[in-house]
């Protein structure tokens, strides 16, 4: 039974915030994060009967809106990095752009994300964005306990290979992800 | 290890009524200045939060393809799985396993010197576009498929999308980091159990290198359809891979062979699924 517009009203009041702010943290860009916010609604009108049957509505939210972040996140670098090789070309490649920034460990790790498969990046975003327990991590992507742990240990030792800051990090804010 | 941490889920939960009394007023005896400031954040927010346009939010949701969203759905119940048709390789002393798959495996160097022809002659299709956020499959951290585009001899790596279809070319690499060998079996819409790697005999299929190795050939997909799930199993032998993966499927299906390959440290499983046109 599809939803009526007082149906989507209401939960456009209840939960639109909230999902912008977490969609905000992890785009870092309030655009983004709106259009976030929009896509996971439509996928709410999509699949009403689906999301009707949810005991946590957020939760099925957080997990639409976790997926289409990352992605929006992968199209930005590839686009990003599509621009620094053009630029490069046009001034050289000893020419850096003024907007040019240190990347903070926030962006480190998504980079680290984008040859991950999706339900790791999952894990990782929920347990470092959202700062989830291995519990909740694994009722969300729908996997067991012991595979979040596995998936996550899995990238913290990608990581550690990659780039020993953002391990460093993660460990110090993380450390029962090595339990 | 004992936690009293509120996550921001449970807080987010909170913030929007979804807690039962009971849980809501344990999150009340829990929070601390952190939870307290990312509930004012919340608070913050829905002042920048626009407002609802239901006509342009219900013209988004229409534009959505039938399947967006439903996987994001929470996992389904795991359904009874067909009966099994006998695995499809011979004992090592009998035929190599090879001439009973119905596959077709062709070594790499003969592909990679009639590619251009074969890709031609065989017309193999290419996914069009990004594939959607919400996937069908898998891309394991230890086994990845990888499917040939047109006039690319680097095959993409197999992500996310539309079913794939009869005539679709797969490869395969897998993590060869601390591990010496692998079996690659699947499991098919007919429930039929094959090995690709080895060829033939019972040992796994030797590995070398670190990271990601393609492990060899290509299979071309023949008309089976429904799901399939791939199985790398390092370090076992090809009678015991079979054994564990046959066991797992008829005491859970497909979803059971999933969780099995996930919660095992020397296995990795993706899913595909397969059409017909």
């Amino acid at each position: 039974m599809e939803f009526t517009d007082e149906e989507v009203a209401d939960l456009y009041d209840r939960y639109a915030h909230v999902l912008f702010h977490r969609c905000r943290s992890i785009l870092r860009n309030e655009e983004d994060a709106w259009d976030a916010v929009q896509e996971t609604f439509a996928r709410v009108i999509k699949n009403a009967e689906t999301f009707r049957r949810q005991s946590s509505p957020l939760t099925w939210m957080y997990r639409i809106s976790t997926n289409y972040s990352l992605n929006q996140l992968r199209n930005r670098t590839s686009r990003a990095a599509t621009r620094r090789d053009k630029r490069a070309d046009i001034v050289g490649p000893e020419t850096t752009e003024s907007g040019d920034t240190f990347l903070g460990d926030h962006e480190r790790i998504l980079e680290l994300l984008e040859d991950a498969d999706e339900q790791t990046r999952a894990c990782v975003v929920h347990t470092y964005f959202d700062e989830c327990t291995r519990e909740e991590t694994a009722k969300l992507v729908g996997l067991s306990v012991p595979t979040v742990r596995k998936r996550l240990n899995a990238f913290l030792l990608r990581a550690r290979r990659q780039l020993g800051v953002a391990v460093a990090f993660l460990a110090a804010v993380l450390p029962w992800i090595r339990a | 290890m004992t936690d009293s941490r509120i996550s921001k889920l449970e807080l987010d939960r909170f913030a929007t009524g979804e807690l039962s009394e009971e849980e809501a007023a344990d999150v009340r005896a829990r929070l601390d200045d952190k939870a307290r400031e990312h509930l004012v954040a919340l608070e913050e927010a829905r002042a920048k939060v626009p407002a609802l346009d239901i006509v342009a939010l219900r013209a988004r949701a229409a534009r959505l393809p039938d399947d967006q969203g439903e996987h994001a759905a929470p996992p389904q119940q795991v359904a009874t799985p067909p009966a099994l048709r006998p695995s499809s390789l011979a004992p090592p002393s009998e035929e190599p396993a090879v001439a009973n798959r119905p596959w077709w495996v062709v070594p790499a160097t003969l592909l990679a010197m009639a590619a251009a022809v074969m890709l031609t002659v065989l017309g193999i299709r290419t996914i069009d576009g990004d594939p959607g956020p919400d996937t069908l499959y898998r891309t394991g951290d230890a086994l990845t498929l990888h499917q040939a585009a047109n006039g690319l001899l680097q095959p993409e790596p197999y992500r996310t999308g539309s079913p794939l279809l009869p005539g679709d070319v797969l490869g395969f690499r897998v993590n060869a980091t601390d591990r010496l060998g692998v079996v690659l079996l699947s499991v098919d819409g007919s429930g039929r159990v094959s090995v690709f790697y080895p060829a033939s005999g019972n040992a796994p299929l030797p590995l070398s290198g670190e990271g990601f190795v393609p492990i060899g050939g290509t299979v071309r997909l023949d008309a089976t359809a429904g799901r399939e799930v791939f199985v790398a199993r390092f370090d076992t032998d090809v009678s015991e891979s079979i054994e564990e993966v046959e066991r797992t499927f008829s005491a859970g299906g497909y979803d059971a062979l999933i969780r099995w390959a996930e919660e095992t440290s020397g296995a990795d499983a993706v899913e595909i699924t397969r059409a017909n046109p």
